[in-house]
């Protein structure tokens, strides 16, 4: 298990460097660069050459990747080409806001999908299956955009029982922005329950245990839902993942101050480094999720765990003989 | 069963869709009456409730900023020109000289000397410490000069780097000489970007040195472009305010502005989208106060493409805008049509009223294009600002009319910039709004070479001339005569065509008093209050 863990975290080092390499290329091919977001109205030539060299503009993009590379493996994600400020600070500060609105949403969306998943497989077909699909696509096709505002004029602007944006409220702030992540989240989970749940609910041990006289909530709650979790799990890690990488759209909406917003302005304003810093980030915090969400397979699956077992016999085994 | 279900569901929706057609009055604000918009009444105006005796005043105060940016406290940096960026220096920090409505008067300088207008000399205020109790002196002010002139491309090293040397007579003067004789050195003085910093902070911490200023509002908490948390200084050498806590929050979106100011979780909101005006004037709980700043909204040509040089076609899109719709189109009527045909900011001095505004004129504009050198090709209109997208369509429909093929190129800010550049313009017809300022030779950089803000890379050497003559002069009647030839210059050859003066909206509670509005979009929230009883 260590072993496998410890691999999986070493490809961290390939994905970085590609990533990386990819972030810059495309803010390379993007048109204008840091210094078209400022102005040079008083720079004579001089200085704006200084300029262009302090940022490394007049080298090539591959020179810039290098040097950034270099600094990452001192452990230096350097600072904001355009404000100056240390990336790393910028990031985490920003990222328990998307940390707490991820979980709220997770809870949200996961306290929605799988009751309704579950609930669409028993009554497949029926008119409560087709209430509960609806409900899925709505939740899979609205743009979060459109969702955020709808959930805005109804809970704050009309009823106001919530803020519209802001974080300062406590839970209260975070209701709105929590429930459009959690929504979203829900359509695309739910989907998955109820085909998962429909697979197995037409397995022979279902039938087997229901012919044993084991009650029905069991049937579903221990033997359906159990052998049912894993794709689960997966989609809920994967749209977890996801919203950890910070939802612009959703941070905007409700001004949420996460790291979503950072990326898009770091972006906006071409910014090479702090770009590359919240991109390297969020593509570490999403290995570790998916890495987290693997081994858990092997909590809800007895057979996965038996694998490892297994594996970890046999490398002893190897040993052993050596 | 299961048909008449489906039944029931489709005649429900087609019901719905009935509704949504139904005549009832749309909510779509009116177009304001034709009259001349709100302005400010002066460069500086205060609007909101008054101050009364034995009132009671929030403690916080929430103000909603528009969605430039807010990335950095630090007035110096290249990235400090936002709108929330420069009302937290106004909180934060202090200029050596403020502006009374066109006059100059002292701040954290007391008064001053004009040699000739190349050597300045200031005198210092003795009693002012700053936020880390440090007192300021006249080596502060060396100081900002120094980190102004190093922060290439920020708007505090546009005004300061006229400064060629700077000399520290004692703690309370300083003697200034400039590169070139400038008359409106003073004037670049109060701009929030060139607040006073303290040498030591800035020195000890590079990041949040810049923080510490000696102005009202002492800083708590900030995050980078998202919002700002300020106390009050309890040891401010002027007015202490009365509301004790400030927070600035960067609201992207126009939409969620409006409704934290609604439901309440604000108290000013900046940036307020013009759809919304109506509603909040007509609640009887809010102000709104319209302003016109100091820039012009524009179309430009790029003078380097072989199209574009032909004045004919430049004369022919002239006359193809019609201002009136395109003010209606972007922004709802809120904009204020060019009082003349000169390229100059609202407010700004020396404005040139004797050039007569093209008017819209159709049969004009196919008599230019007769005349021009067009050929059949594609014309490209390049855009950054949402409005300025719209004019750009609306402008493309034109065109398109008198049989020009057009295209829009919309794109982001450095993808704008980087289209435009002045040695290596990719454009044609661009439309953006340029920023002036309450001095004339803000104007300067739609002229001058290498200038980012010079969109049409435009270069008459007649006009370089002049703005160099006005700048340095002390003759007001030669400066006047010099900047209206500018203007007219840059008319006749109809380079810059003026369009719109955009009409800017502040929401806030009834009772909020103390914000002053400036016609730079640098408003000073300082002394903001919330009356509660």
């Amino acid at each position: 298990m260590i072993r496998y863990i410890i691999k999986r975290l070493l490809w961290l080092i390939p994905i970085i460097f590609c990533v990386a390499f990819i972030i810059y290329a495309l803010i390379d091919l993007a048109p204008g660069t840091i210094l078209d977001t400022i102005s040079t109205e008083n720079l004579s030539p001089e200085e704006y050459q200084q300029l262009v060299e302090q940022y490394d503009l007049d080298k090539p993009m591959i020179y810039r990747y290098a040097k950034y590379m270099l600094n990452l493996l001192r452990g230096d994600l350097g600072r904001g080409e355009a404000t100056g400020l240390d990336v790393w600070r910028e990031y985490t500060s920003r990222f328990p806001a998307t940390l707490k609105l991820a979980i709220a949403g997770l809870i949200i969306g996961v306290a929605l999908a799988i009751p309704l998943g579950i609930i669409a497989a028993k009554n497949a077909g029926t008119w409560v299956d087709n209430l509960v699909t609806g409900f899925t696509m709505i939740g899979i096709s609205m743009p979060s955009f459109c969702l955020g505002l709808i959930l805005i004029i109804c809970f704050s602007y009309k009823i106001n029982i919530f803020p519209a944006g802001g974080f300062d409220s406590g839970i209260r702030s975070m209701v709105l922005p929590a429930v459009a992540s959690g929504l979203l989240m829900a359509g695309t989970t739910a989907r998955q329950t109820r085909s998962s749940m429909l697979e197995v609910m037409r397995a022979d041990y279902l039938r087997t245990a229901r012919a044993k006289g084991v009650p029905e909530k069991r049937v579903i709650r221990k033997h359906a839902l159990g052998n049912a979790l894993i794709p689960i799990i997966t989609s809920i890690g994967n749209t977890l993942a996801i919203m950890l990488a910070g939802s612009a759209v959703v941070e905007s909406v409700f001004s949420w101050p996460g790291v979503g917003r950072l990326t898009v302005q770091a972006v906006n304003s071409r910014d090479a480094t702090l770009t590359c810093g919240c991109v390297i980030l969020t593509c570490i915090v999403f290995v570790v999720l998916l890495l987290i969400v693997d081994l858990l397979y092997a909590l809800v699956d007895p057979r996965i765990k038996a694998q490892y077992t297994a594996k970890k016999r046999k490398g002893e085994k190897k040993h052993e003989k050596s | 069963m299961k048909k008449v279900i489906a039944m029931a569901l489709c005649a429900v929706l087609l019901l719905c869709l009935f509704s949504a057609c139904s005549g009832k009055e749309s909510n779509t604000p009116t177009p304001p009456a034709e009259t001349s918009p709100e302005i400010l009444e002066d460069k500086t105006t205060v609007v909101g409730a008054e101050k009364q005796e034995d009132a009671k005043y929030q403690e916080s105060i929430t103000i909603i900023c528009d969605n430039t940016q807010m990335a950095v406290l630090d007035p110096a940096s290249p990235q400090g020109g936002g709108q929330g960026s420069l009302m937290n220096f106004n909180c934060i920090h202090d200029t050596l000289v403020e502006n009374d409505n066109g006059t100059l008067i002292p701040c954290l300088a007391l008064k001053w000397d004009v040699e000739d207008s190349q050597h300045y000399t200031l005198y210092l205020r003795d009693d002012i410490y700053f936020h880390n109790g440090e007192k300021f002196t006249a080596d502060d002010v060396a100081f900002t000069i120094e980190h102004a002139k190093a922060a290439k491309g920020g708007q505090a090293f546009n005004r300061l780097s006229v400064v060629d040397t700077v000399e520290v007579i004692d703690d309370t003067t300083i003697k200034i000489t400039l590169n070139r004789p400038n008359n409106d050195f003073l004037y670049y003085l109060y701009s929030p970007v060139c607040s006073i910093l303290n040498r030591e902070a800035c020195e000890k911490d590079p990041e949040k040195g810049p923080w510490i200023g000696t102005g009202a509002w002492i800083v708590e908490k900030f995050v980078s472009n998202e919002y700002s948390e300020l106390k009050v200084n309890e040891n401010y050498w002027g007015e202490i305010p009365v509301t004790k806590k400030l927070r600035f929050i960067k609201v992207a979106e126009e939409a969620t502005r409006y409704m934290m100011l609604m439901n309440g979780e604000a108290d000013v909101a900046f940036g307020c989208s013009p759809a919304d005006f109506d509603s909040i004037r007509s609640n009887p709980e809010f102000n709104l106060y319209t302003y016109v700043i100091c820039n012009a909204g524009f179309v430009g040509f790029n003078m380097t493409d072989p199209l574009m040089q032909d004045i004919n076609f430049r004369k022919a899109v002239a006359c193809l805008l019609n201002r009136s719709d395109i003010i209606k189109g972007t922004r709802y009527g809120y904009g204020a049509a060019p009082t003349s045909g000169a390229f100059w900011g609202y407010t700004t001095p020396y404005k040139n009223e004797d050039l007569p505004l093209q008017d819209y004129d159709v049969e004009l504009a196919k008599e230019y294009l007769e005349k021009s050198k067009y050929n059949g090709e594609t014309v490209e209109l390049c855009a950054w600002i949402p409005e300025f997208k719209t004019i750009c369509q609306i402008l493309q429909a034109e065109l398109m009319n008198l049989g020009v093929k057009a295209e829009v190129f919309e794109t982001d800010q450095a993808g704008f910039m980087a289209h435009c550049k002045f040695d290596d313009n990719k454009s044609q017809i661009v439309c953006t709004s340029g920023g002036w300022t309450g001095y004339p030779s803000s104007t300067a950089p739609f002229f001058t070479k290498g200038s980012t803000s010079n969109v049409a890379s435009y270069v008459n050497p007649e006009i370089t001339e002049l703005l160099n003559t006005a700048v340095s002069t002390k003759d007001e009647a030669e400066r006047e005569r010099c900047y209206k030839e500018v203007q007219r210059l840059a008319y006749e050859d109809c380079v810059y065509v003026p369009v719109m003066h955009i009409q800017h909206g502040v929401g806030a509670a009834k009772n909020v008093g103390g914000v002053i509005l400036t016609e730079e979009n640098t408003h000073d929230l300082s002394h903001v209050f919330k009356i509660i009883s």
